[in-house]
């Protein structure tokens, strides 16, 4: 078994202080308005693709039903409160 | 005799001028990314609605109600989750193949080339993985911008714009059997 607590360990110390690695640089986030140019420039390449799919995707609608529904339940609850 | 007179109030006016426009998009993602059935995309819809009722007057008219209701929509989805998990019910994010196989419900007798687009667009759509139909959705179908798109998913903006690169490929692959005039010859 290694005796860790002796002399090299000042050596130590000194090595691992020699041979701290430099400072990386500090990262550059980019920045929003980078991210906002970069989208419109790969939507503008992909222009055509994108009117393909929103041309062709088939968009579900909410069943009159449902809407319906909703605005029953709205309607009651602002009875509800006037009659508070 | 007596009439009933309907009187909208001034919040029933904002609401339906500016939040209800937004149902069909709502219904849209809905169905096709968060649940498995019309069911569930009903349900969560309808207690979104509810919600953004409810919160209405903490709206500010002409700002983005559509960013705002999908903010609601996306946390009455998580509760939503919860819940049935913890009532111990199966909900799964469905499979977009065996959805589009078992509902479709349109005549392929007429305009038989158009459909078969929409098909094969629509299915390919649906069976990418679910962060990338969600990008799909939210950023080329629904028109939400990168940064959006990402406070909504949780994710950086950064990922967005990746994801949707890789998406977008994805996409390009499945639709690839189509000539590439179909979309080529729509660039300006």
């Amino acid at each position: 078994m290694k005796n860790i607590s002796n002399g090299p360990h000042v050596y130590a110390n000194v090595l691992i202080t020699d041979n701290e690695p430099a400072p990386k640089a500090a990262k550059t986030e980019p920045k929003e308005a980078d991210y906002e140019l970069n989208a419109e420039i790969q939507d503008e390449k992909d222009q055509g693709f994108l009117k393909f799919i929103q041309k062709y995707y088939r968009r579900k609608q909410a069943p009159p039903s449902l809407v319906n529904s909703i605005w029953q339940k709205i309607h009651s609850s602002s009875e509800d409160a006037d009659n508070l | 005799m007596s009439s009933i007179i309907n009187i909208e109030t001034d919040l029933e006016i904002v609401f339906k001028k500016e939040i209800m426009p937004h149902i069909n998009h709502l219904y849209n993602y809905a169905f096709h990314q968060l649940k498995c059935n019309e069911q569930d995309a009903q349900d969560i819809v309808q207690e979104t609605m509810l919600k953004a009722w409810r919160a209405i007057d903490s709206f500010k008219p002409g700002t983005n109600a559509k960013a705002w209701l999908f903010t609601i929509a996306k946390n009455t989805y998580f509760n939503y989750l919860r819940k049935s998990k913890r009532e111990g019910n199966k909900v799964e994010l469905r499979d977009g193949i065996e959805y589009q196989n078992s509902q479709r419900h349109w005549n392929l007798e007429q305009n038989y080339y158009s459909n078969k687009l929409e098909d094969d667009v629509t299915q390919a759509v649906n069976g990418l993985n679910d962060k990338f139909r969600a990008l799909i959705i939210l950023c080329d179908i629904e028109g939400f911008k990168y940064k959006e798109a990402a406070a909504l998913l949780e994710i950086p903006v950064g990922s967005v714009r990746s994801g949707l690169h890789s998406a977008r490929n994805k996409l390009r692959e499945k639709l690839e059997k189509h000539p590439k005039s179909n979309w080529e010859n729509k660039r300006k």
